[in-house]
């Protein structure tokens, strides 16, 4: 009996030791200090943030608000497409919340910032030779980093903010991963943080144009024009985009519709690239894929492009009519033969039909760009000059054309920007940025209240989205909406 | 050596006894209802020298002077002495031990004497869940016991029912289900299918702090304890038990769908265009392009008589049947039970079955001061499931066809085979798909389930006990899901030939506890005080994978895989297969104390400090509650002695605080079909990988914020019950109050968009859980040959948020989780009808007007919560001689759920209509010109999701009917007995259920009805023989 009561006291004490039991932790989780700990962890970061970046938001919002789209087969975008939105309207929630999304690729980038410093060897055993690509990758990852910093706080200024005046609210700028709900600061010292990374990104970016899908030092020049010109900073605006310019030529006549099949890379300086299986078929924006080689397979067009642009053009010698629009006779019964042919992608009914990399930056928007400035800043000539060199980059035969006045040559470079620019995300902000109405004609107009969007309307910005108004209390909501 | 002198010692003994016998005795062993009991042990006390008694219960025996105390034993019965007096007669009365365990709550740690018992607990006689057709025996605890509600969201065989005790009492631990024990070690839940419930001999619901005081951290949303049958000292018994039987689906008239007639007609009334009713429709102009007229006519004919009631095509009559053998019995010192087990069901849905079998072997031991008991249980079972509960919205999901298919679609060619292939919407193929695809299409699982406890327990001294038991629960499983290649389905798999997926997963929980417990009388003090240490430990381990481009020569195997083609520039191979494993532990420490006053008094009081690594901040991870109680047995009072009313009057108050650890949110770690739980994943900042198309580099993404900082979220409950017994304890009732008050709430927190996240699992804000339980056994009729008894129970549980901590609501499904409001809330547009000028959908705005324009519309949460306040079950017992009848029924109100299969079929709208068929409502209800008032809007408007799909899920389900027989003993001529007693019986489950609910069934455990497995209803006749 006295071995039974050893044996049971043994095995009390055995167990009496499990200390550990209250420390077990996870062995299998890619999570805290572990996730960025290397260089390359930290280039995976970066990829981690180009896998959500999405430029599709924006050129769907300045289709369906502007004058470049008209309903065709299905409409269940009233909302926005008639301007009757408010912050919990949930075709906006559906398709137009850039807030978290953008938001979210800031916090991936602000990660990598802050796990970069302190990257470990990308391989176990370095050299000299590792260690010196690491230095040349931790360069390239932090000035993509900072890129995509300051192309997201862009992306959110233009849908929330679009002001050029530094009193007005932009948004917080984020810099530093954190929980905590933030205020909105006011875009002069928003700017100041976006024009710092910019800078220093463009010591960092490579300075070639091997890999496009990936930030390129020009395409920050692009993304620096662009700023320059929504904040009326109309030398700078000229300065970036003519370095941008000297870079990338514009394309010629028989390259330009192999832009839009990625056929080949003319003007691009950055495209967000896309597959069938990974990042979305951009052409869907405007109708669903064909379930047949014909055209008459497509089950659904959602939009069609609106009379105002296709009678825009010289639609027998603008080489942009033919590589952005179609006609398909074979849809006579539906509501439209006129079809969006700028990301068709691949045949009908084909594994990458409206499949299209997502152009991000091109020439043919630097040279709007500087004839923007240079008309604002007087240089008529100089304005001119561009807006006639891009003109005949486009138009078979084209003629230059001379302007009187300067409102004459501002109006001649927003109509070319609306040409020019279809579908890469630009109208809506445009008219904003310009102080312009929304003008759809009498065809185009899905009803009444749907023909004009008054110039300076408070809808020219989107609300602060409610679930955002729900979750901070700090925020402050854009003006006109109630909550 | 030892054992070979104890055995001689013994003979000697023996010897000396029979020369010393002296005279024979005699008597007869009855039961309490006088019924003779046979086969009772009869031992001299201290001796070996005993007999048994006849099938008449009486026995003779030849006894010594030196004995004095005779031993009566018998299975069921509790163990009886009684001294040798000069007389040589003895009549001898056993009390059942199911009677005995009314008198105890088996907390699974002790056996409390209900007297002494300060918590609030019900006991579930084993009967409910014994016999039982259900795979899952949880299933069955639906109507038992008040406050435990008990709803099932499958009929799949083997699929356990979800258990909510006293409200939900977490937000983000919703879903938490109590903790099931069984014989001291924890039984994870939702994972019953390979557990042999006919082995159960008593089942105790937990409910208050002090009841579960120690469980502790693992009570949080209260316990289940179970326990297992125990040999008995006797003459060893076999049973053999058999079922046979069949499911059956349910009703589903109340759907009212229109057969072929009425849709044709209603497709040619609203001009729809793509259905045939108006495509061929005479009145429509327009004809196909090479058709004519004729041909218009005579396709819509070929298909008005074709009129199938899909309901008949979608399932089936299953076949269910069991068999089992268990024997028991044992000496002095060793008792034994073992029970072997085959149970097989058919589901009502075409492919899903259950088959298990278990074996189960109890034994207990006693050698001088050591007790060891052995419980254990082995099983395998192997399910097939429903293609349904994974498909979601899809024409190929049966149950969700049972309200699309059209009834004028016919699946079949004219040789009789299926009609499947590509399908449009005038010449649908779908049902024809659904059935190839069920019959190519395999989803099983085969699970090994061990659970099993040894304890020792050591008397140190007579008041003083060591015991320590150790216990281990694995399920082991195999899961797999194959599409063959060489089928309809398998050519539209990726890589068009089949699909091959396998998985295995081991989920394995050990619990160790050490306890030390002093128990001493001293006159009318009775002082129990014991110290515990515990150790829970858990581990997960899963690995899956995935076969594409299949054989087709072969089926259900990845053997003879093809090779996959790589698409034009792809870099990178992409991985068929996971694995993942992950593990946690809980220590406790604890210490309780009780004090009793002459059965008149009883307080208790228990300390403890739990521990987990669940929670990963180390400040957060121990906690200390505490809880405590007292009853009072007025009928101890002096003052009480002479009243004659009350047989029974008992109050008892408890208080104490209960960590909720169940409630902690988790992440899940995937390894193909199968899961494992990852346990600190909500506290870590985590990454998940992702790709870019412009990159060979695979992408790192956060996937979740992390929280440092959460604590376990703690429950504090108060219960005030009160038992009284009338009508010389006939008549029985109970009642409790309770409150129960969460801190430290789990919140998944919404987050500001400029974190970058949606939400973050927090501690923040209160919720309460009051309520109110009532139960009534009364004995109404109570003689030898007859009795009646009826029995009732309710409970009105009544949830409230008091505080959400930073925001005042969010949103979660079809629910608001809105501070002032229950869990659960509705929270969707106000739908007021069609607007008789326009035909136009109509709602209420914000501000309480009215508007056509559906952007104007306000959300509202005023339209009840999921969970039923009220529910309850009442039944009622009816013996007469051999002949029994037992009913249950049992009900649910005030509870609203969102019936998003009435959405389909009343939406109205051409798309709608195109893939439902739809509810006959539309005929009369829908809007079609100026003036007309109806209720849904015209088919040129769309109302969405709105207050109309809102419909009051309560229900009377008439849960289960028994009635049997019980065979008396069969002889031979030459008296030998050939079988001691038997029983038949016929019992139905489900047999009819009373409801406004215009879906498929109001029964399910979330806010919404969407495509779920019904619920079958069950008819078995069974036989047990006991010889």
């Amino acid at each position: 009996m006295k071995n039974k009561i050893l044996v049971f006291c043994v095995l009390l004490i055995s167990l009496a030791s499990c200390k550990k039991v209250i420390e077990i932790k996870e062995t299998d989780l890619l999570a805290g200090d572990i996730a960025l700990k290397t260089v390359a962890n930290n280039e995976q970061g970066v990829i981690g943030a180009y896998a959500a970046m999405n430029v599709e938001m924006g050129i769907l919002l300045n289709g369906v608000m502007s004058d470049e789209l008209r309903v065709a087969d299905f409409y269940n975008a009233a909302t926005a497409h008639e301007w009757q939105y408010t912050s919990t309207d949930i075709v906006l929630r559906d398709n137009f919340t850039a807030f978290p999304l953008y938001f979210r690729i800031i916090d991936r980038v602000n990660r990598v910032l802050q796990a970069l410093p302190t990257a470990t060897s990308s391989v176990a055993v370095p050299t000299p030779a590792t260690i010196a690509a690491d230095e040349a990758l931790k360069a390239r990852v932090r000035g993509e980093a900072l890129f995509l910093r300051a192309f997201c706080h862009f992306e959110l200024y233009r849908f929330y903010s679009n002001s050029p005046v530094g009193t007005d609210l932009a948004l917080a700028y984020k810099e530093t991963p954190s929980l905590s709900p933030e205020a909105r600061i006011t875009v002069a010292p928003y700017m100041t943080k976006l024009k710092a990374d910019l800078v220093e990104a463009k010591g960092l970016l490579p300075n070639n144009l091997t890999d496009i899908k990936r930030a390129t030092r020009l395409a920050a020049s692009g993304l620096q024009a662009r700023v320059a010109l929504y904040l009326k900073e109309y030398a700078d605006a000229i300065t970036f985009s003519t370095e941008y310019i000297n870079g990338l030529p514009l394309a010629s006549r028989a390259n330009f519709p192999g832009i839009w099949t990625d056929a080949n890379a003319s003007e691009l300086a950055f495209k967000l690239s896309r597959t069938a299986s990974l990042g979305g078929r951009i052409g869907s924006l405007y109708r669903t894929t064909s379930g047949t080689t014909s055209a008459s397979g497509i089950s659904t067009i959602t939009w069609r492009p609106s009379d105002k642009l296709w009678n825009s053009y010289d639609q027998t010698n603008d080489i942009r009519f033919s590589s952005y629009f179609k006609d398909e006779p074979v849809l006579s019964s539906r509501s439209s033969t006129k079809l969006i042919a700028k990301y068709a992608g691949t045949g009908y009914g084909t594994a990458a039909e409206n499949v299209a990399d997502a152009k991000v930056f091109r020439t043919g928007e630097m040279y709007l760009i500087r004839a923007e400035a240079k008309a604002e800043g007087n240089d008529l000539v100089g304005a001119a000059l561009d807006l006639n060199t891009l003109r005949a980059a486009r138009i078979n035969g084209y003629v230059n054309a001379t302007f009187g006045t300067k409102d004459a040559l501002i109006d001649a470079i927003m109509t070319e920007r609306f040409k020019e620019l279809p579908f890469e995300g630009h109208r809506f902000w445009d008219l904003k940025r310009r102080n312009l109405p929304v003008v759809r004609v009498g065809s185009d107009a899905p009803s009444a209240v749907g023909t004009t969007l008054a110039a300076g309307n408070f809808r020219f910005l989107l609300p602060i989205p409610n679930s955002e108004i729900q979750a901070n209390p700090l925020i402050q909501q854009n003006p006109g909406y109630t909550n | 050596m030892r054992k070979l002198m104890t055995m001689l010692l013994c003979v000697v003994l023996a010897a000396s006894q029979l020369a010393a016998q002296s005279r024979t005795i005699r008597g007869r062993v009855l039961d309490d209802k006088n019924n003779p009991v046979a086969n009772a042990s009869v031992l001299v006390k201290g001796t070996n020298t005993g007999t048994t008694t006849g099938a008449d219960g009486n026995f003779s025996i030849g006894i010594t002077s030196a004995a004095k105390v005779l031993v009566i034993r018998s299975l069921g019965f509790t163990q009886q002495e009684i001294a040798i007096t000069s007389s040589n007669s003895y009549g001898v009365s056993l009390r059942s031990t199911t009677e005995n365990l009314d008198e105890v709550v088996v907390t699974g740690y002790s056996r409390e004497r209900k007297t002494q018992f300060a918590g609030a607990a019900n006991t579930i006689s084993p009967k409910a869940v014994d016999a039982v057709p259900v795979g899952s025996f949880d299933q069955a605890l639906q109507g038992r016991a008040p406050g435990v509600l008990v709803n099932s969201s499958s009929g799949q065989p083997g699929s356990s029912a979800s258990i909510t005790i006293r409200g939900v009492q977490s937000i983000q631990g919703a879903g938490a289900q109590p903790l099931f024990i069984l014989d001291g070690v924890p039984l994870p839940a939702f994972d019953m299918q390979t557990i042999n419930p006919n082995d159960f001999e008593s089942i105790t619901v937990l409910k208050d702090a002090n009841a579960a005081a120690l469980y502790g951290a693992r009570a949080g949303t209260g316990v289940i304890v179970l326990t297992s049958k125990k040999g008995r000292t006797g003459a060893t018994s076999f049973q053999y038990r058999t079922q046979y039987g069949f499911t059956q689906r349910p009703n589903f008239d109340r759907l009212n769908l229109m057969n072929s007639a009425e849709m044709l007609a209603y497709e040619e009334r609203e001009k729809l265009g793509g259905t045939p009713g108006w495509v061929w429709s005479p009145l429509n102009p327009a004809i196909p392009a090479g058709y004519t007229a004729a041909m218009k006519q005579k396709s819509l004919d070929s298909i008005r008589n074709i009129n199938i009631n899909y309901a008949d095509v979608f399932y089936r009559q299953g076949i269910s049947q069991t068999h089992e053998l268990n024997m028991s019995g044992g000496s002095d010192k060793t008792r034994f039970y073992l029970s072997g087990a085959y149970f097989n069901q058919q589901g009502i849905d075409l492919g899903s079955s259950l088959k298990r079998y278990t074996v189960r072997f109890n034994l207990d031991h006693t050698a001088d001061k050591l007790t060891v008991s052995l419980n254990s249980s082995v099983g395998y079972s192997q399910s097939a499931f429903a293609e349904g509960e994974v498909l979601g919205n899809s024409p190929r999901n049966p149950f969700q066809m049972t309200f699309r298919a059209k009834t004028y679609e016919n699946p079949y060619n004219p040789d009789g085979s299926l009609n499947f292939g590509a399908t449009t919407p005038l010449y649908n193929k779908q049902v024809a798909n659904l059935l190839e695809g069920i019959q190519n299409s395999k989803r099983n699982s085969n699970q090994i389930k061990i659970n099993a406890g040894l304890s020792l327990s050591y008397k140190i001294l007579p008041s003083l006990t060591a015991k320590n038991t150790v216990g281990i629960d694995v399920a082991n499983e195999y899961q797999n899901r194959f599409i063959n290649p060489a089928s309809f389905i398998g050519s539209l798999q990726t890589f068009q030939s089949g699909l091959a997926q396998e998985a295995h997963r081991m989920v394995t929980q050990m619990i160790n506890t050490s306890s030390l417990i002093f128990a001493k009388r001293y006159d009318v003090h009775e002082v129990e005080v014991g110290g515990y240490f515990e150790v829970v430990r858990g581990y997960q381990k899963g690995l899956g994978f995935t076969l594409f481009n299949l054989d087709p020569r072969l089926t259900e195997t990845g053997q003879g895989a093809g090779a996959l083609p790589i698409s034009v520039g792809q870099t990178t191979y992409p991985q068929n297969a996971a694995s993942a494993k992950s593990g946690f532990g809980i220590r406790s420490f604890f210490a309780s104390a009780k004090y009793t006053y002459n059965n008149k008094y009883s307080i208790n009081g228990n300390i403890r400090r739990d521990g987990t690594s669940r929670i990963v901040n180390e400040e957060n991870r121990e906690v200390t509650t505490w809880s405590a109680g007292l009853i009072w047995n007025a009928l101890q009072e002096d003052f009480l002695k002479d009243q004659s009313i009350f047989t029974d009057l008992k109050l008892r108050v408890s208080y104490g605080i209960v960590p909720n650890i169940g409630s902690i949110s988790t992440n899940q770690y995937g390894a193909g079909l199968v899961g494992i739980t990852n346990y600190q994943g909500p506290q870590v900042p985590t990454f998940g990988t992702t790709n870019y198309a412009g990159s060979t580099v695979t992408g790192l993404a956060p996937a979740t914020p992390g929280n440092p900082n959460l604590k376990i979220e703690k429950i504090k409950k108060l219960n005030i019950g009160l038992d009284f017994a009338v009508w010389n304890n006939r008549a029985r009732f109970s009642v409790d109050a309770y409150s129960n008050r969460t801190v430290d709430l789990f919140v998944n927190q919404p987050l500001s968009g400029t974190t970058g996240f949606g939400t973050l699992a927090i501690n923040a804000g209160v919720m309460t859980n009051k309520g109110f339980e009532f139960v009534a056994n009364v004995d109404v009729v109570k003689q030898r040959n007859f009795g009646v008894s009826v029995n009732w129970n309710h409970s009105i549980n009544t949830n409230n948020i008091e505080d959400l901590g930073l925001v005042n609501e969010y949103f979660l499904g079809t629910f608001v989780i809105r501070k002032g409001l229950p869990y659960g809330s509705h929270y969707t547009y106000h739908y007021l009808g069609a607007d008789p000028a326009t035909g136009r959908p109509r709602y209420e705005t914000a501000d309480g007007k009215e508007t056509i324009d559906a952007a104007q519309a306000g959300q509202f949460a005023k339209f009840g919560t999921y969970l039923p306040k009220h529910q309850g079950g009442f039944g009622a017992d009816l013996r007469y001689r051999a002949f029994s009848v037992s009913a249950l029924f049992s009900y649910q109100f005030d509870v609203i759920r969102s019936n998003n299969a009435r959405n389909w079929i009343t939406r109205g709208t051409p798309g709608y209509h195109q893939i439902v068929r739809a509810s006959r409502e539309l005929i009369e209800g829908q809007w079609q010109k100026a003036g007309d008032v109806k209720p849904f809007q015209s088919s040129a408007f769309d109302r969405g999701f709105t207050s109309s799909d809102l419909e009051d899920a309560k229900f009377l389900r008439f849960r289960n009917l028994t009635i049997s027989y019980d065979v008396p003993e069969i002889r031979t001529s030459g008296g030998t007995v050939i079988l001691k007693k038997a029983r038949f019986y016929v019992m139905g489950q489900n047999l009819a259920i009373w409801s406004p609910w215009r879906g498929m069934d109001p029964e399910d455990d979330n806010n919404i009805s969407l495509n779920e497995y019904p619920n079958p209803k069950m008819f078995v006749v069974g036989l047990d023989i006991t010889f």
